[in-house]
């Protein structure tokens, strides 16, 4: 009797442990702890930045518009004042390794609202700044440091943090739009 | 007469101590009371071993850093650079021996007491020391390949990659494709050898 109750017990125990597994989303993208304070954030170029640059950031914008629901970039096309959130640019970089990079200046309290990005495309990469398919993974790659997604690994998602190479985002997995788990890491900001 | 030159030996003895307790200050500056700007950069490639490291460096050696100054050529483009002088303490390929200047992205702001920095690439202090894997610049600089890819930590003769060794790494850097933990340094040191034999 008593190893009967004991039995049950056990696999009812299993069963909700493998029926939570399944239910449960499977978390792989990684937060920083800031984020906008609007879900509407907006990026702003000074008029020196060339055309193929501002194609892809345009691009890079709407393929994150296009996936998530709960946050977008937009260009702010305005005078510049303070009403942008990110400044885009682009330099030719020598002497460095990165072929994107996005600073975050944000408050020290929580929620830890930014205060100001800048998202900076190096053109001295030139196996990426000549390449389409890489530079636009490169340019929704940096967008999500701007929402406020971290690097992810070596997984098949925007957010893996290399462009070319075994294992990469671009050259290893051939993405250039936002996978399901970067738009889920957005929407869980916003 | 006599009162007025032990006041100025007094005066000067104040001012003296006064300069020593500002220098030992400076030299135990306590950088984690400072704000970090986290930069967060897109890697152009992800090496596959430390034999592809060794395929396609110009310098494969063992550095200790001993100087350091910012550059701010591309400041406007929202980047910092440092510059650092490192002496080679071994050299496996390329440059034997003396020094040279490893660029980083990133620096250290003593005014604002701010860090800029790659959240993945932490800066280098003086003093520390790394075997590193580097590409050189048509200014005579060196660029360390891939950032935290290129740098490896000695400690107490084994090998590891700083995503093993440095905690801020191993938070960060989870896509490299290398990690290497408790690696002899002989047999680190014989892999790379053969390698850039090869070429």
């Amino acid at each position: 009797m008593k190893k009967t109750a004991t039995k049950a017990a056990f696999s009812i125990v299993l069963v909700i442990t493998l029926l939570m597994s399944f239910s449960l989303p499977a978390f792989a993208y990684s937060l920083k702890p800031y984020r906008h304070k609007s879900s509407k954030i907006y990026y702003y170029y000074d008029n020196w930045v060339g055309s193929r640059a501002i194609s892809f950031f345009s691009t890079g914008a709407s393929a994150w518009s296009a996936r998530t629901t709960e946050a977008q970039i937009l260009h702010y096309s305005n005078n510049p004042g303070t009403g942008y959130n990110v400044y885009m640019c682009t330099g030719n970089i020598t002497g460095v390794e990165w072929d994107g990079l996005t600073q975050t200046r944000y408050n020290s309290k929580s929620p830890y609202y930014v205060v100001s990005q800048t998202l900076t495309l190096n053109m001295a990469k030139t196996s990426t700044w000549n390449n389409d398919g890489a530079l636009k993974s490169v340019v929704v790659h940096e967008m999500g440091h701007v929402f406020g997604l971290g690097d992810n690994g070596k997984t098949k998602t925007i957010m893996n943090g290399y462009t070319f190479g075994t294992n990469s985002r671009y050259g290893g997995y051939g993405l250039t739009v936002p996978q399901t788990d970067d738009v889920n890491g957005v929407n869980a900001k916003y | 007469m006599k009162n007025t030159l032990k006041a100025i030996v007094g005066f000067g003895l104040i001012v003296v101590m006064f300069a020593l307790a500002a220098c030992s200050n400076q030299s135990a500056t306590d950088y984690s009371q400072y704000e970090k700007i986290p930069l967060n950069a897109s890697w152009s490639y992800n090496y596959e071993s430390v034999n592809e490291l060794a395929d396609n460096c110009d310098l494969a050696a063992y550095v200790t850093i001993t100087g350091m100054e910012t550059d701010d050529k591309y400041k406007s483009y929202g980047v910092d650079l440092t510059i650092y002088t490192a002496e080679i303490r071994e050299s496996l390929f390329g440059k034997k021996d003396g020094t040279i200047r490893i660029v980083m992205t990133g620096m250290v702001d003593e005014k604002e007491r701010k860090i800029y920095e790659i959240v993945d690439d932490p800066l280098m202090k003086l003093g520390d020391e790394f075997f590193v894997f580097a590409k050189s610049n048509e200014d005579g600089t060196y660029t360390i390949l891939s950032g935290p890819q290129g740098r490896f930590e000695i400690i107490d003769n084994m090998v590891y990659s700083l995503n093993v060794s440095n905690e801020q790494v191993a938070k960060y850097n989870l896509d490299s494709n290398i990690t290497i933990s408790k690696q002899s340094k002989d047999d680190f040191y014989a892999q790379i050898k053969e390698s850039v034999a090869k070429r």
